[in-house]
Order: structure tokens, then C-alpha cells, then sequence
């Protein structure tokens, strides 16, 4: 990657012209998660399902909420926390698993992060319709036209867990510690976020402050809006999350331009 | 450095396919290989160090990195049949690696004009639970074709590397001769001006040797220029008009391919 902006555009147009190789390699990715599976991508549905069923069947009893009302949160929760994590921990394999290529041709290196980014976001969206179909079973009536906003916040997702991706797999290939204390400061993370536990936990005095500015809390804030309560997402959310995306992408540009000819060294 | 495109399948005939030039420079070129953060000092040769272990440190761990190509200056020009020859660790699948633009170079200049086709570590880059026919898709797509370029020409390569139902079976399932000569048939589809190759003869049994030799002299009279890594003497005496002797990242001597192999069989011998 060269400096400047026709620098960066050179580098989008040479990663364009792979895009047919980038799509590949996120098919084969879910292809091998499946491999020998007897239900295949079935799983992509029946997971979230079951560990919703079970969340929700605990958590019910602490936040005493109706059983409907919590597991419809915790599906919508999980499968935008599912994208984000595998931003993390599938974007921190791209250039470990690319070994056989990075060593043989020369493509623009940030195709690679950003197949396990498409990997996520076809992965989010086969999970989102199992959300659809319990839905349709448990709770039919949140059905409305606000689901329209599910675009603007699919978009911003993706460009939110692009740079993620990136950052992960040059930290990860210069550094394996990253993968091994990855988990953890997820986990943190989980714990930070309203994915399972209820959102009104976050605005209590202490953590309120925290969650103001939580791109996850932001994140979920915007889909849960329009699908659960039936309302218009907050601009301000958008905002947040995308001072926090464009922060990341400059972080990713940096660290890319000073590692994309040095990743091939460090296998 | 100009960037070298990889090779592409190409559909037009060879003789107004390369009007563009075909030319390697190197200017005084350094490639430096970083020898890693760990070698260096892990939390473990630490540790070890704490309870009064002495680490053995050679010349080679006190450096940061190893100077795997050093000043290397030399110019390749269009209908050259060049190859490289050296000890072990010499530098001569680097200097391949280099002009592939796949080591950045650390001091100098490189130029590379026309297209590149590797000939690397041909099996690398299969996938084993894909079969034959996806993983020639798969490499025309990381040579960046478009899929209806590698459609038209996947026939030819399942004819050429001629191993029956087993095309349409997971490569995981190959003989280890089947996977040589799927990987042979595969690379040797792409056409390039520059052809680099790095010991890939002597693929399968006997009579698809014969066609493949066949087919590598084919690709090497329709290079623009040949860059060709090898340890037999009679092949590079065979194909090759000049030589050149790499000895630990330098240009050790440069010149017409028997005076070179003569002076460097008596060195080894």
C-alpha cells in the first residue's frame, strides 16, 4: 500500500480485482466449518436457537422478565455479539491461514481479513433469519416497517467489524500471544455490553458513564429499536459507532501500510 | 520498483501477446529476513537465564535480521535463459521470491517489467477437501482470472494432468503423483513474459514426465525471459545461456553457463 489517497485508491481497485478469490476463500470457510456435519449450515440457526432456549430458561427467573419477551433479546443480542467477536477471532486468523498463499502470490493483504469480515457477515445474516423464524413462532407482533432500519445498522456493523478484522489478524500474526488473551478481554467485554443481560443494568450510575460511550451498547441499542421496540434508532447512536469505526479504520490503514510487505516474514 | 503482475490465462495467441517490455533489474538490492522478536529473547531463554543458564548465542541471533540477498546487482533482459545456482541458503529462491514481488527488498532498486509466472512449491495453495476441478478454480482465481476466463480453459488442464474420475473426488483422496501432476497441469496453465521456476521438473511417473518436460519447454520458449533455481548441472547446462553463482545472498560470478558450472563443480567437488 502507498501513501496518500490515490495510493489507497490503487489498493481498493487491485483488492477489486480479486474480489472472485476473496468470495471464495469465505465460502470455503464456512464450507470446512460444516464439512462432515450432518445438519451442515442448519447449525447457523439451530445454535443461537438452542443456546437462547437454555439463556433464556436461567436469566428468565433473575430479570423477571416473560420468557417470550427475554429470549426474543438475548437471540437479537447474540448473533450481533456473534459478528463481533468473529470479527476478533476469525480476522485474527486471516494471515495465519492464508500461509499457502501469502507465500505464493503477491495479492493486496487486506483481502484477507476482510473475507473473514464477509465469512462474519454471511454467517450474521443466515443467524438473522433463524432470529426471523423464532420471532415469527414467539412473538409475531414485533413485526413492523421499522425493521427498514435494520439496513443503515447491517451497514454500519460491517464497517464497524471491517477494521476489527484487520487489526486482529496483523497483531495476531506478529504477536500469537493476541489469540491466546483474546477470549478474555471478550469475555470483559460481554460482561460490559447489554448482549445477555438486561439494558437497564447498564444505565445504573456506575456503569452509565461506560456505556455512553460502548460502541457494543450502541450497536445493540440500534437493533434491538426498531426490532423489539418498534421505534426510529437514535442519530447520536449512529454517531458513537461510527467515530468509533472510523477511529479503528485509521488504526487498520496505519498498521497496514507499515506491515502489508512485512506479513510474508513472519510465518 | 514497478509492482509485477501475476500471470494470467491468456486466450490470444502467443505471438502478439507481449508487446509490452520484458526486463529484471536489480541495483545493488538487500533483502533482509527478519530472524524474529523470539529468537532474540523469549519469556523462556529469559526464565532459563534467571536460574543461570547460559544461552548460546551465535553471530547469527545477535542480528535482527539475515541478509538474505546483499548488493545485489544484475540485469535480465528479453530472450534470456537464466539460472541460478548455490549452495543451500545461498539466496536463490529468495532472489525468485524478490522478483515475484513477494520479499520486499530492504536497500536498492528492483525493476520489474512483464508478467510473472511462478513455479514455486507447485503444490502449495490446494485445498484437500475440495476436488480437482474446485482447486484449479481456486488457483485461476488467486492469479486474479475472472471465473468465466478459467471455465474456458478448465478442459485443457483436466486433459493435461489426465487422471480420470479421480478430477471430480477431493484432492485429499490423490495419490501423491495424481497431486504432482494436478499441481503441474495447474501451474503450468498460467502464461507469463517472466518465467520463474524453482526445481519443478520431475513430476509423476514416466510417461508424464515426457509431457511434462514437454510442456515446460513449450512455456519456456514462449517466456520472455526463463529465471530458473536448480541443482542439476545437465538440465541448467541444457536450457540455460547464462549462470548465475549465488554464495550467501551475493553475486558470486556471472556468466555463459558452462565456464560457470565447470568453475562451480570443481568448487564443490
Amino acid at each position: 500500500m502507498s501513501h496518500g489517497f490515490s495510493g489507497l485508491v490503487l489498493y481498493a481497485k487491485r483488492l477489486f480485482r480479486y474480489r472472485h478469490f476473496w468470495a471464495h476463500l469465505a465460502l470455503s470457510d464456512l464450507r470446512a466449518r460444516f464439512r462432515r456435519s450432518y445438519l451442515g449450515i442448519l447449525w447457523l440457526i439451530l445454535q443461537p436457537l438452542l443456546l437462547t432456549i437454555i439463556m433464556a430458561a436461567v436469566f428468565v427467573f433473575i430479570f423477571r422478565q416473560t420468557f417470550a419477551d427475554y429470549s426474543i433479546y438475548i437471540f437479537s443480542g447474540m448473533i450481533a455479539w456473534n459478528f463481533i467477536t468473529g470479527c476478533f477471532l476469525i480476522g485474527a486468523m486471516s494471515f495465519i491461514g492464508a500461509e499457502s498463499y501469502v507465500r505464493q502470490v503477491r495479492l493486496p493483504m487486506m483481502g484477507y481479513p476482510l473475507k473473514s469480515v464477509l465469512y462474519c457477515c454471511i454467517v450474521f445474516l443466515l443467524e438473522f433469519c433463524g432470529f426471523v423464524l423464532y420471532a415469527l413462532i414467539f412473538k409475531p407482533a414485533i413485526f413492523s416497517w421499522y425493521w427498514v432500519f435494520l439496513i443503515p445498522f447491517c451497514l454500519t456493523l460491517f464497517f464497524f467489524g471491517a477494521p476489527i478484522a484487520i487489526i486482529s489478524a496483523i497483531v495476531n500474526i506478529k504477536l500469537r500471544d493476541y489469540q491466546q488473551s483474546i477470549g478474555i478481554g471478550l469475555q470483559m467485554l460481554w460482561y460490559l455490553s447489554p448482549v445477555f443481560i438486561m439494558r437497564s443494568v447498564f444505565d445504573h450510575p456506575g456503569l452509565k458513564g461506560w456505556t455512553a460511550i460502548n460502541p457494543i451498547a450502541a450497536l445493540m441499542d440500534m437493533l434491538r429499536a426498531p426490532v423489539i421496540e418498534g421505534a426510529v434508532p437514535s442519530l447520536t447512536l449512529y454517531a458513537l459507532v461510527i467515530v468509533w469505526a472510523l477511529g479503528l479504520w485509521a488504526a487498520a490503514l496505519f498498521m497496514l501500510l507499515r506491515n502489508e510487505r512485512k506479513i510474508v516474514f513472519y510465518y | 520498483m514497478v509492482t509485477p503482475l501475476p500471470a494470467r490465462l491468456s486466450t490470444r495467441p502467443v505471438e502478439n501477446r507481449r508487446e509490452q517490455g520484458c526486463l529484471i533489474r536489480f541495483e545493488n538490492v538487500g533483502l533482509h529476513y527478519p530472524v524474529g522478536p523470539f529468537v532474540k529473547g523469549s519469556i523462556k531463554s529469559n526464565l532459563f537465564r534467571v536460574f543461570g543458564h547460559k544461552p548460546l548465542e551465535t553471530e547469527q541471533e545477535k542480528r535482527d535480521y539475515v541478509k538474505a540477498l546483499d548488493g545485489l546487482s544484475l540485469s535480465i533482459g528479453r530472450g534470456e535463459r537464466i539460472g541460478i545456482i548455490g549452495r543451500n541458503g545461498a539466496g536463490k529462491s529468495t532472489a525468485l521470491l524478490t522478483i515475484a514481488g513477494i520479499y520486499p527488498i530492504a536497500e536498492g532498486t528492483l525493476t520489474v517489467e512483464g508478467r510473472i509466472q511462478g513455479l514455486f512449491n507447485i503444490g502449495l495453495g490446494f485445498e484437500p477437501d475440495a476436488t480437482g476441478r474446485e482447486n484449479i478454480l481456486y488457483r485461476g482465481l488467486a492469479m486474479g482470472n475472472a471465473p468465466s476466463e478459467i471455465a474456458a480453459r478448465i478442459e485443457e488442464i483436466v486433459a493435461f494432468a489426465d487422471i480420470g474420475s479421480f478430477i471430480d473426488l477431493p484432492v485429499r483422496t490423490y495419490s501423491s503423483g495424481m497431486y504432482v501432476r494436478l499441481a503441474f497441469a495447474i501451474s503450468t496453465y498460467m502464461e507469463g513474459d517472466i518465467l520463474l521456476i524453482d526445481e519443478v521438473f520431475g513430476a509423476g511417473d514416466a510417461t508424464f514426465q515426457k509431457r511434462a518436460r514437454a510442456r515446460m519447454q513449450n512455456l519456456m520458449e514462449n517466456a520472455g525471459i526463463v529465471v530458473m533455481v536448480s541443482h542439476d548441472m545437465d538440465l541448467l547446462y541444457e536450457t540455460c545461456s547464462r549462470i548465475l553463482w549465488l554464495e550467501r545472498g551475493q553475486l558470486l560470478a556471472d556468466g555463459d553457463a558452462a565456464s560457470i558450472i565447470d568453475r562451480y563443480l570443481t568448487v564443490a567437488a
